[in-house]
Formats: C-alpha cells, structure tokens, sequence
C-alpha cells in the first residue's frame, strides 16, 4: 500500500491542497474557525 | 477569560514540555516549520485580516529580515541576535516607504502593487550581486554560539534551541494579534476593512492607521523570515522573496480564518501537515 501511494501518487498533497483551498473558499469563506464558530451558534439558537 | 486562558494555556505548557517526550529531530523539524508557518500567518492577519488589505507581496518582508540579518552576520560578524533586530527595523522603515505610496490604491489594485512591490525586491536581490550574492544565495557558516556572559546557552547543533525559539517567535506573533485587536487600532482597522470611506467619515485617518498595521505587519514577518534562513541555513532570492512565500502566508490565515487570532494557528497546523505529509 505504501510503495503503490509512493509511486503512483508521490505528490498527491498537492492536489489535497488545492481542493483544500477551493473547498475553504466555496463553503467556508470566513475559514475553519469562522465556519466552527457560525455552527456552534446555529447549534446554541437552536437550543 | 479563564476559558480563553486555559485554551491557549494549557497547549502552550504542553508545547514548553514536548521536547522532552518527543526526540525525533523530524518530529521537531515538522513542529519548527509550523511555528514559522503560524507566525508568519499571524503577521500576514494583522494588515489582510484585520484591517482588509490583501497584500500578496509580504514575501518582500520576509525576504529582508532573511537577507539583512545574513548579510550583517557574513560581511560585518554581527551575531544574529543582534543582527535580526537590524533587519526587522530595516523591513519596517521599507514597509513604511511602500504602505505610503501603495494604501493610495484599494481593492485589486492594492494587491497587484503588493506583488509589483515584493517583485522589485526580488530582483534587486538577483541583479545586486555584490550584496546578495545573487542566485548562486549565501550560506550561513560559522553562526557564532550563543553565550550569557562566560555560560554557554547554545552551539545551535541540535534542533532544540530552534524549536524554542520558534515556538516562543510563534507565541510573540500570536501576542501582537491579541494586543493589536483589543486596542484602539484594531477596532480602527476593523472599522477600515468593514467600510473605508464610512471610516474616514467617522475620523479615522486611514493612511496612517494602515501604515502603522503595515509595519506591525512587516516587523513580524521579517523576523519570521530572519529565524527561518537562520534555521534552514542557506537563502536565495526566490526561495524567500518568491510569491509562493507570499501566498503561502495568504492561505495560513485564509484557511485558518480570516481576522480572527486563533485562524492562522489552525490554518498552519492543516497546511504544514498536509505539506509534509
């Protein structure tokens, strides 16, 4: 397994990377922190 | 606040303690990187997240403090811990130079004269081989011992002193995004970011605020970008004055959070580890 990732997807990173990226600002403009914020509120109205 | 202490607290004491469980100098190597990732995410926080300037050019901070403090330790045998403190005034006089010409721009504008700004410093790096050395970059050799008095703290052998030095630039980063937000020139900055022109109506001097955050900006990264050529040994002019420098920085907080403290911590920690991987 770990000699097929090393051949075949060595920099595999990368791409994680840049849809990393595209995610973050797509669905989370305001970052990890700004969408973990924004949840637990909806959460705390919620309740 | 007893909560928010706690929470950077007790990591913190965690971090002062971790070298002594964990010995791998790769573990510390990763751990090293992401002290300079945060603390160049938090310096990049104070002008694009607080205050709502997107400079893409912060590569040309980080690039001074590298080179000053290098130069001086090579042609003039300053110690770098003199050496850096030189540097760091030096990129916040340039910073201070270009915040007054480029906050004359906004929006897109601003972030391309950033990046035309780093550009310039980039290749007068190249073309003056006389200082820089050029491509062929400059080597750190010889880094003096660190000694208080006739006591020796450090040969700098081992990635341990590094790994505290790091994590205290880190916490010294992380400090400067606390201070600045709680005070007048954050609310200032935010203020500026939300709506410049309802700002400027309230009073607020908008050059002024923008440069101090720039130089505030500029003093972090550049010693950032002093302990990072320190640390890894060798620079050249793409390798710290290049856009991907730049950029990385933008991400750090962009993934993190934007203008929020705890932001470029997480943003570092995602994308060190997503890169080493």
């Amino acid at each position: 397994m770990g000699a097929f990732l090393k051949e075949n997807l060595a920099h595999a990173h990368v791409l994680i990377y840049g849809v990393l990226v595209i995610v973050v600002i797509l669905y989370m403009p305001e970052g990890f922190v700004g969408f973990a914020a924004a949840r637990l509120r909806r959460k705390a109205a919620a309740k | 606040m007893k909560a928010t202490l706690l929470a950077w607290g007790l990591p913190l004491v965690a971090l002062l303690f971790l070298p002594l469980w964990i010995t791998s100098p790769y573990a510390l190597h990763i751990f090293i990187l992401l002290f300079i990732a945060i603390a160049t995410g938090e310096s990049w926080n104070v002008i694009g997240g607080f205050a709502g300037q997107y400079s893409v050019g912060h590569a040309a901070f980080y690039g001074l403090g590298a080179y000053g403090a290098f130069i001086l330790l090579q042609d003039r045998h300053v110690a770098p811990w003199f050496g850096v403190w030189v540097a760091v005034a030096i990129a916040a006089a340039v910073a201070l130079a270009i915040g007054s010409i480029t906050f004359r721009l906004r929006g897109p504008y601003f972030v391309l004269a950033s990046i035309a700004v780093a550009e310039i410093i980039r290749l007068a790096a190249l073309n003056w081989k006389d200082l820089t050395n050029g491509a062929e970059g400059i080597l750190a050799s010889d880094l003096p011992p660190l000694q208080l008095g006739n006591r020796l703290i450090t040969d700098w052998n081992s990635k341990i002193p590094y790994y505290y030095m790091g994590l205290a630039m880190a916490v010294f980063s992380i400090g400067v995004n606390f201070a600045v937000k709680k005070t007048k020139l954050g609310y200032y900055l935010q203020a500026i970011r939300e709506d410049q022109d309802a700002a400027h109506s309230l009073g607020i001097p908008l050059t002024v605020t923008k440069n101090i955050a720039l130089v505030i900006s500029a003093a972090c990264t550049a010693l950032a970008g002093s302990f990072a050529a320190f640390y890894i040994g060798f620079i050249e002019p793409q390798q710290v004055f290049g856009l991907d420098v730049s950029v990385q920085m933008v991400l750090v907080a962009i993934i993190g959070g934007i203008g929020t403290v705890s932001g470029p911590l997480i943003g570092g920690v995602v994308l060190v580890l997503l890169s080493e991987s």
